[in-house]
């Protein structure tokens, strides 16, 4: 019979590499964004390409969902013991994750859907989610190590990995936008 | 029901679940959709990789924008001597190593392997001293056909083995615990990534025209 996990929770070195991530792919998200016009926010190269608009519509629902998959679902789960957790390198995730060499297809659920009147405005509304994703990372006594699910794209991941995902993501869109204003 | 028989089935009943825990799952072969994924990715990076190099003069295999940057003929014989150590550990885990348990796999999705390795941009790499280039081929052409034996070896593997890839597996140190499957996987990025790395050489303004 397996001991029951102790629960641990970050380390300082964990939540500074993450909360740094999290800062760097926020501050290139504001300068890919900087002084879009109304048009360009809703420009789309060609029917399928995402907008500017498009793009950070997808951060924010990712980003919601993300924080909601963490601290509503994966923290009520048992802790695992230290031989059934993530054996991915933390620094794959974010390597992985920046590569746009390698493309996907967003999941149903974080696609855009125009559903936004305003960039600027989405902007606000990314930042005030990446705020709450961020200040959760600094104070959260929860076992993130000890918790894992299955990224679609990557595989199982710890809960900590989950949120250096999320800032390599947007770190990955905020490239995907240059490009995208490059063509407009 | 006889004391014995009974026993004998509540000891069945409890070893069950226990055996199915901590044993492994029968040995399986790749899949004819893995087998095909992988040759697929090994033979495009051996011809990507190939067609770079085709033609090099002698100043273009051996130029060198400064002294830390690599030559052509150095990303080569890097991209070999890696090849050649990694047929060796690939081909013999499955003797070595022990069969995995299903839940000591590693979940980490296949795709993630050329994902991380081809990226040059994020973060670059020293190699081991041990597949540092030491120019140990003389001739590029001797070199460009070592490459090609090494690759036609992983190839010729990839497409005959009967080894249960999935179910050994060792630490790869970009990725963190990669089965024997992924690590065939891992060699063609490899190659892909140092394949980027020519590009980039050759696109140098003082990249030798001829």
């Amino acid at each position: 019979m397996q001991a029951l996990s102790s629960s641990t929770t970050l380390s300082e070195q964990d939540r500074h590499a993450a909360a740094t991530l999290l800062d760097e792919s926020r501050s290139a998200l504001h300068t890919a964004a900087a002084g879009l016009t109304d048009a360009q926010w809703r420009f789309r190269p060609e029917p399928a390409v995402w907008s500017p608009g498009d793009i950070v519509e997808h951060l924010v629902k990712s980003e919601q969902a993300v924080y909601q998959l963490i601290t509503m679902d994966l923290v009520k789960r048992p802790v695992l013991p230290p031989n059934r957790r993530s054996r991915v390198r933390d620094l794959a995730i974010v390597m992985a994750v920046t590569n746009r060499d390698v493309r996907f297809t967003a999941a149903e659920m974080v696609r855009p859907t125009s559903a936004w009147t305003s960039g600027p405005a989405m902007i606000a509304e990314f930042d005030r989610l990446r705020a709450r994703t961020k200040d959760y990372l600094a104070k959260t006594m929860d076992d993130l190590r000890g918790r894992t699910a299955d990224h679609p794209v990557l595989g199982v991941i710890d809960a900590y990995q989950w949120i250096l995902f999320v800032a390599a993501h947007s770190e990955r869109h905020s490239k995907q936008m240059v490009e995208v204003r490059a063509r407009g | 029901m006889t004391r014995r028989y009974a026993l004998a089935l509540l000891v069945a009943a409890i070893g069950a679940p226990i055996a199915r825990s901590f044993a492994a799952p029968p040995p399986a072969v790749l899949t004819a959709t893995e087998r095909d994924a992988a040759l697929k990715y090994l033979k495009e990076m051996r011809d990507l990789l190939l067609g770079h190099v085709a033609g090099l003069s002698a100043a273009q295999w051996t130029f060198k924008p400064a002294p830390e940057v690599w030559s052509a003929a150095e990303i080569l014989e890097h991209v070999t001597v890696v090849e050649e150590a990694q047929i060796k550990v690939i081909t013999s885990a499955a003797s070595r190593l022990p069969a995995l348990p299903a839940d000591d796999r590693p979940q980490v999705k296949d795709q993630v392997i050329e994902m991380v390795t081809t990226n040059r941009e994020t973060r670059r790499f020293q190699t081991p001293e041990v597949f540092k280039p030491t120019g140990r081929w003389n001739d590029p052409k001797a070199l460009v056909e070592a490459f090609g034996i090494q690759r036609a070896a992983l190839i010729d593997y990839t497409t005959t083995t009967t080894d249960d890839l999935r179910s050994v597996a060792w630490e790869n140190p970009l990725v963190g615990l990669s089965d024997g499957y992924q690590w065939i996987l891992f060699v063609a990025a490899h190659g892909e990534r140092h394949t980027k790395q020519l590009v980039e050489l050759k696109a140098h303004p003082r990249f030798p025209r001829s």
